[in-house]
C-alpha cells in the first residue's frame, strides 16, 4: 500500500502572511496547515514548528522538511518522519507539484486499522469457463495482496520499536524479524511473477 | 460610581521620525516575534530594494537568525566580512527575542596610488 490513498482532499491551508494567531485553532484540530501562495506550495506548519519558531507570521514559522512521493510505502513514510522528528510531511509528484500532506497520526491510524481488517481469500473451483491456471493465478494474486499489508505492518511496527531499543539482543531480534519479512515479501513477489510469466 | 464625573489626563509630546527606522543594519534574534520574512517584506514596502537579508549560520551565532543590511554597505564590504565584525562586536550582546539596530559606517581609503604622468 502506498501513501497516495491517504491524502486528504480538503486539507487546511493558509497564505504565507497569515497571522499565527489566526491559525491556532486549526493547528490544534488538524495538526498541520499547508502554506500556499496562490497555488504554489511554500511549506507546512505543525504545532511543533510554532514552538521552535515563535513568530507572528506563518511564513516565518515554516520549517524545511523533506517531501514524500505518492508512491512511497507507509513504512518509508514512517521512517522519514521518525528519523527527522517530523509530525507531518508534504507529498509531491515527480514534477514537484504539491499533492497534499500526510501526518504521522494518520499513518499510524491506517496501520492499526489494517490490523482489524477482514481478510478474505476466495478459493473457486475451476470450471470450463474458469480454467485451473486462471484460478491458481487469481489465488496467488489474492494471497500476495492480503499478505502484503500484514507484512508491511510488521515492518513499520518493528521499525518504530527499533527506535527505542537499547539492548543489543533486542535489536538483533528486531533485525531478524525484519529480514525474515523481507524474505517473505521477495518470495511472494517472485511466486506471483513466476505465475504471471508462465 | 455612575454619578462620578469622568476626567481624562493626557500628556503628549511629538517629534518627526525617519522611515525606515533603520539606516544601516538590523540584527534579528532567533526568537524575535517578527520573523525575518515579515521584517524583510515590511522593509520592502518602506524602502524598496534598499536592504538585503543575510542568514546567520548556527556556527556563527545560535542566538541570531539573520541580519538586514543596507545594500550600500554591501557594495563596499562583502557579507562574510560584515558577519565577522558583527559576530565579534555585536552578536554576543543580542538576546534571542531582540532586534538590534546597528549604525555601521564603512570608509575606504587607499594609499600610494601611483598616477602615471601623461
Amino acid at each position: 500500500m502506498n501513501i497516495a490513498s491517504l491524502l486528504k482532499k480538503d486539507e487546511p491551508t493558509a497564505g504565507p502572511f497569515s497571522s499565527m494567531q489566526s491559525l491556532e485553532d486549526t493547528l490544534l484540530t488538524s495538526k498541520y496547515v499547508a502554506i500556499l501562495d496562490g497555488r504554489r506550495f511554500i511549506g507546512l506548519i505543525t504545532p511543533q514548528d510554532c514552538l521552535r519558531h515563535p513568530h507572528l507570521l506563518a511564513v516565518d514559522c515554516i520549517e524545511e522538511r523533506p517531501a514524500l512521493s505518492p508512491d512511497d510505502s507507509l513504512e518509508h513514510a514512517v521512517e522519514v518522519m521518525t528519523s527527522g522528528g517530523f509530525r507531518a510531511l508534504p507529498v509531491v509528484d515527480t514534477n514537484g507539484t504539491y499533492l497534499g500532506s500526510i501526518t504521522l497520526e494518520r499513518l499510524l491510524l491506517e496501520t492499526f486499522s489494517m490490523f482489524h481488517s477482514n481478510i478474505q481469500i476466495s478459493i473457486v473451483r475451476p470450471t470450463e469457463d474458469y480454467p485451473l491456471e486462471k484460478a491458481k493465478a487469481d489465488f496467488l494474486k489474492d494471497l500476495a495482496h492480503h499478505t502484503g499489508n500484514p507484512l508491511q505492518i510488521i515492518l513499520s511496527a518493528t521499525y518504530l520499536l527499533s527506535q527505542n531499543v537499547t539492548s543489543q539482543d533486542d535489536s538483533l531480534l528486531i533485525s531478524a524479524i525484519q529480514d525474515s519479512v523481507r524474505v517473505l515479501q521477495a518470495l511472494f513477489a517472485e511466486l506471483c511473477q513466476a505465475y504471471a510469466d508462465s | 460610581m455612575g454619578d462620578m464625573e469622568k476626567k481624562y489626563s493626557v500628556r503628549l509630546s511629538f517629534e518627526p521620525i525617519k522611515l525606515p527606522p533603520i539606516r544601516d543594519i538590523l540584527v534579528l534574534g532567533r526568537r524575535l516575534p517578527q520573523g525575518k520574512q515579515g521584517i524583510i517584506h515590511s522593509m520592502e514596502f518602506l524602502a524598496p530594494e534598499q536592504f538585503e537579508l543575510i542568514e546567520v549560520p548556527d556556527d556563527i551565532s545560535s542566538n541570531i537568525d539573520a541580519v538586514l543590511v543596507n545594500k550600500a554597505i554591501l557594495k563596499r564590504m562583502p557579507p562574510q566580512r560584515i558577519l565577522e565584525i558583527l559576530s565579534t562586536y555585536v552578536f554576543p550582546y543580542v538576546s534571542e527575542g531582540e532586534a538590534i539596530r546597528v549604525d555601521f559606517t564603512v570608509g575606504i581609503s587607499y594609499g600610494d596610488i601611483a598616477i602615471p604622468a601623461s
